[in-house]
């Protein structure tokens, strides 16, 4: 078998992969559009199987080489693993609950939201990763271009070329798929479906190979254990030390490495998931370890000596005459390579973003704005900018990845380079633990304590890892730096005879623990960690609470005013759509109408969650805080962390419960007074208005006509007079014609003429008809006119009414300099929805509830030159029509959205609604 | 679930096992392997065992504590029923 094929193979591979996930993701989205949750691709089988990301090229080739050379120690780094899962109940469900509760989006992001929402943290966690996961990524290309060397023996190969182009493919697969949106809530449906599906074709190969060995090389099982004892080694023998260091090891591994910790966590759909991966995923461990000791004493009793023994699955087969089974392992070798690429890299690429280009962005940004450089309301959409750090980032962790392949050579032990990575990111256990089960850790102690750990891993175990004279002298590294022996890399403070990774692991951790438990002990947790430290660790006792009770990081309301703001900063952030529903349904929950609720803390809370789903806990906190200020934590709220009393909490937890729905009752109540009174001073004014209205033009007439009856009066000025009458007279029909329009939309009695016509024409003529408006002024209009090629079926000269209306009004108001509209359309279902945006100042908040009222205007009626009926006539237009117009706050202007629906129902069916 | 925290303790002392016996003569690699994979599929039949009683609890607590709108449901648009959002998604109960 030669390059020609298995290029192509794996190729077409990738390209089937790559099916998987839009299929999945396509299908996600239509499940969702129509409001049902992806039930199959969100299923604990799909989760268990996300799981085995686990296992990547390193178990597929690199196990069976771990067992040819130290027998079964191979299956630590499974075990530690399943004592892990089979042990949930202990660490899995509170972190798989923090994690739920928080919105976590990251291993970084968990701590540094525990850690007091301090970013510093998140910086530190996030580096670590980084040059933890380097080796990692590193081992993951070795084994693909050591799979491509073994096909192809006798054709010349550059391994670092062939490297090179993997890395590159991997990176575009990962940014096409891991960053084409930012969803709320971190989740991948296709990326994850796409994993569980190489999940099952790593398992199918290496079992295939396996069985393959026992029963077709060796005569079954009884055989096979013969042979392995024939082929023991002297060094196969169990050592103390590394057996219990190695499951301890992947048991922290399986938690803190971040790919895992994002298909464990971040990815989870349900909780009680974790319970049938609890067993299911030590069952996977068990089946894809079960035949990997077969396969090295196969290869070491069939292969000739001197093969590299982490190829045992791919040349056994390729060598005894079963190609078939070759090309099976070297697929099952490419799936288990790339799954674990794609979500470190997805992992990765979301802390570096995160914690590390937006803060850099928003401190600039507020530099600018301190400059005045840019407006200090920024509406710029930050979702581009996210999503461009992630694809950057990706590209810079499979470029390390790389680098890393190619400086250290690329030939050493497939699980040796995989142990680098696992003693790395256990770094970060000590922070984690701590986090989750003790209140007194502080975030110095977790920034002093990680640090201190990642430099002593990087001394003693990464940097040597590179070999002698690469990075570290090779004087360095056997007599210490200065020559002080001391403090060589691998026996530091003389330990010396100790195995380089134990001898790291010790000092690294205990270096680690002990700083991080120093750190908490001197220093003095802040009030907002000390909110989050309860939220983490007493997750159980405050859910069982009502939630408004405990904790939380917001204690004072927002200034009524900074409703606005706070919206127009989550639209940057979720997108405008979602952003207005989450604030529309708050308002609502508030017993309000309209896209503003009243910024309470508990609405901070759950904006600040909100956000902390896309950008990280320490960002959103940091975005609201700049808005709000620094109005943080109260005493009283401090108070009721500390007192745990669960009666006290329940008893008081109910009183606010009920509070709040009485002041919610009451809040509709006393809105509703308000709209009476309101009604009735406006049927006053409205009958004094339409007086004024009626008689302003009555009068001249009278007074004109007057005039004309006498007799001194020349032809001009009868000409002039009589013109003057004929106009006022048709001001007053069009007055009348409005009011009696009003009042026979308003009672619904209006004859809708239906007919078929397209959105985009509809558009057109209205921007036509509106030019006349104040003709002088030169509007820039927006439009995307794609989106506007919509079939409708409603009344088209009534919608066109509205049209003409709403950007008259616009020509008529907007007061910028260089007026511009914005006309958006969109389509959701069987809804249009039309926005308005003009970049003017704005109506002003306690003004937009009025502006649909008869009769109201804003500025000076002569100025306007209209009666004020136009937005009401178009309010009742678009309840005649099933839809509605609404003013949209915080778009940087005035905007007005009107919605209706595609096809209008017969009245009937309307008026049964 | 007091069996399922004592699990993992009592698999990590019978994983230990192999160590000790390597000290003492031993049975062989592959005798040791017999042990450790009979070890292991024992261990996940008593985690099976036990996730159903826990995946119970874990659901009555969800349901005594949350009843609104699960996360999948959360982005929906505007239409009444999104009152949920946030108020309960972070909230899935203990």
């Amino acid at each position: 078998m030669t390059l020609n094929i298995l290029i192509p193979a794996a190729l077409g591979y990738v390209v089937f992969l790559f099916l998987i996930a839009s299929l999945a993701e396509r299908r996600a989205e239509v499940l969702r559009a129509a409001g049902r949750a992806p039930r199959f691709l969100r299923s604990p089988v799909i989760y268990t199987l996300s799981l085995s990301v686990y296992c990547t090229a390193w178990t597929f080739y690199g196990a069976v080489g771990y067992a040819a050379r130290s027998g079964l120690e191979y299956v630590t780094i499974y075990l530690g693993p399943t004592l892990v899962f089979v042990g949930w109940w202990w660490l899995l469900r509170k972190l798989v609950r923090i994690g739920k509760a928080q919105r976590v989006t990251s291993i970084a992001d968990l701590i540094s939201s525990r850690y007091g929402k301090s970013n510093a943290v998140g910086v530190i966690v996030t580096l670590l990763a980084l040059v933890a996961t380097t080796p990692y990524i590193a081992l993951q290309l070795q084994s693909i271009a050591l799979s491509f060397g073994a096909f192809a023996a006798d054709q010349p190969l550059a391994p670092k070329q062939l490297a090179l182009w993997v890395a590159a493919g991997l990176a575009l697969f990962t940014i096409l798929f891991g960053t084409r949106n930012l969803d709320a809530n971190e989740q991948h449906h296709g990326v994850v479906t796409a994993i569980a599906f190489e999940a099952v074709v790593k398992l199918v190969a290496l079992i295939a190979v396996g069985a393959w060995v026992v029963w077709g090389l060796a005569d079954g099982p009884a055989d096979i254990m013969a042979r392995i004892s024939e082929v023991e080694l002297p060094e196969w023998e169990i050592q103390m030390g590394r057996w219990m260091g190695l499951t301890f090891l992947a048991g922290v591994a399986v938690v803190t490495l971040p790919r895992m910790f994002q298909v464990l966590v971040v990815e989870n759909a349900d909780e009680t998931h974790l319970a049938i991966a609890s067993w299911a995923f030590p069952l996977y461990l068990l089946a894809i370890s079960l035949f990997v000791l077969p396969i090295a004493a196969a290869g070491l009793t069939f292969l000739p000596e001197g093969m590299n023994p982490d190829l045992f699955v791919l040349s056994l087969p390729h060598s005894l005459g079963q190609p078939g089974l070759a090309m099976l392992a070297f697929l099952g070798g490419l799936s288990a390579a790339t799954s674990m690429v794609i979500i470190a890299a997805i992992a990765l690429a979301t802390m570096m973003s995160n914690h590390i280009v937006v803060p850099l962005w928003l401190a600039s940004r507020r530099r600018a704005a301190g400059r005045g450089a840019i407006p200090s309301r920024d509406a710029s959409d930050m979702r581009g900018l996210v999503l461009n750090a992630r694809r950057l980032s990706i590209g810079v962790i499979l470029g390390l990845g790389y680098l890393y392949f190619a400086v250290s050579g690329g030939s050493r032990a497939l699980a040796a380079i995989g142990l680098i990575s696992f003693a790395g990111m256990a770094q970060v256990l000590p922070a984690l633990v701590g986090a989750l089960y003790w209140r007194g850790a502080s975030r110095i102690g977790a920034a002093l304590g990680t640090s201190v750990g990642t430099l002593a891993w990087l001394y003693t175990l990464f940097l040597p890892s590179f070999g002698p004279d690469v990075i570290l002298s090779a004087a360095l590294m056997n007599e210490g730096p200065f020559g002080l022996s001391w403090l060589r890399p691998h026996a530091l403070f003389g330990v010396e005879g100790l195995d380089p990774l134990l001898h790291a692991l010790f000092w690294s951790l205990l270096m680690n623990v002990a700083a991080f438990l120093a750190g908490s002990l001197v220093s003095f947790p802040s009030p907002v960690e000390r909110v989050q430290s309860a939220q983490f660790v007493n997750v159980y006792d405050l859910a069982a609470s009502d939630e408004s009770t405990v904790a939380r990081g917001w204690s004072h309301d927002a200034a009524e005013n900074e409703a606005e703001d706070l919206l127009a900063m989550s639209q940057r952030i979720l997108g405008a759509d979602v952003a207005l529903a989450f604030f529309a349904a708050a308002a609502r929950g508030q017993g309000k109408g309209g896209f503003l609720p009243d910024p309470t803390p508990d609405f901070l809370n759950r904006l600040e969650r909100e956000l902390a789903g896309s950008v990280g806990a320490a960002t959103a906190h940091a975005m609201i805080a700049q808005i709000v200020g620094g109005r943080l934590v109260t005493v009283a709220d401090l108070m009721a962390v500390a007192s745990e009393t669960a009666q006290i909490m329940e008893h008081s937890a109910q009183l606010e419960a009920k509070s709040e729905e009485l002041a919610r009752t009451a809040r509709q109540l006393s809105e509703a007074n308000e709209m009476l009174q309101r009604l009735s001073v406006q049927k006053d004014s409205f009958l004094s208005q339409i007086s004024h209205e009626l008689r302003t033009p009555m009068t001249s007439i009278r007074a004109f006509s007057e005039i004309l009856m006498d007799d001194e009066v020349t032809q001009d000025e009868t000409l002039r007079y009589a013109r003057i009458i004929h106009d006022e007279s048709i001001r007053l029909t069009r007055l009348l014609d409005d009011l009696l329009d009003l009042s026979v939309l308003e009672n619904g009695q209006v004859n809708l003429d239906i007919e078929d016509a397209n959105l985009h024409e509809l558009i057109d003529r209205a921007l036509m008809a509106s030019n006349s408006v104040q003709p002088q002024r030169d509007f820039v209009i927006r439009r995307q006119v794609a989106d506007e090629d919509i079939a409708l079926r409603t009344d088209i000269g009534r919608l066109t009414q509205v049209f003409i209306n709403i950007l008259s009004n616009a020509r008529k108001y907007c007061d910028s300099a260089q007026p511009e509209l914005r006309i958006v359309v969109r389509k959701r279902a069987a809804q249009v929805a039309v926005d308005f945006i003009d970049n003017g100042s704005g109506i002003p908040k306690q003004s937009q509830v009025l502006i649909f009222e008869k009769f109201a205007r804003l500025t000076d009626t002569h100025k306007a030159g209209g009666a004020g009926l136009g937005l009401a006539i178009c309010r009742e237009i678009m309840l005649n029509l099933g839809g509605d117009i609404a003013y949209v706050p915080g778009q940087g202007g005035t905007a007005f959205r009107v919605t209706f629906p595609l096809v209008l129902k017969p009245r009937a069916a309307r008026a049964a609604r | 679930m007091d069996a399922a925290r004592i699990l993992p303790v009592v698999g990590f002392v019978l994983i230990l096992l192999p160590v000790l016996w390597t000290h003492s003569g031993g049975f062989g690699t592959a005798g040791e392997a017999v042990y450790l994979f009979g070890l292991w599929g024992l261990l996940i039949v008593a985690a099976a065992l036990l996730s159903a009683p826990l995946r119970g609890a874990l659901r009555r607590d969800a349901q005594g504590n949350a009843p609104d709108a699960r996360p999948e449901t959360r982005t929906r648009p505007v239409d009444g029923t999104g009152v949920g959002t946030g108020g309960g998604a972070e909230r899935d109960g203990p």
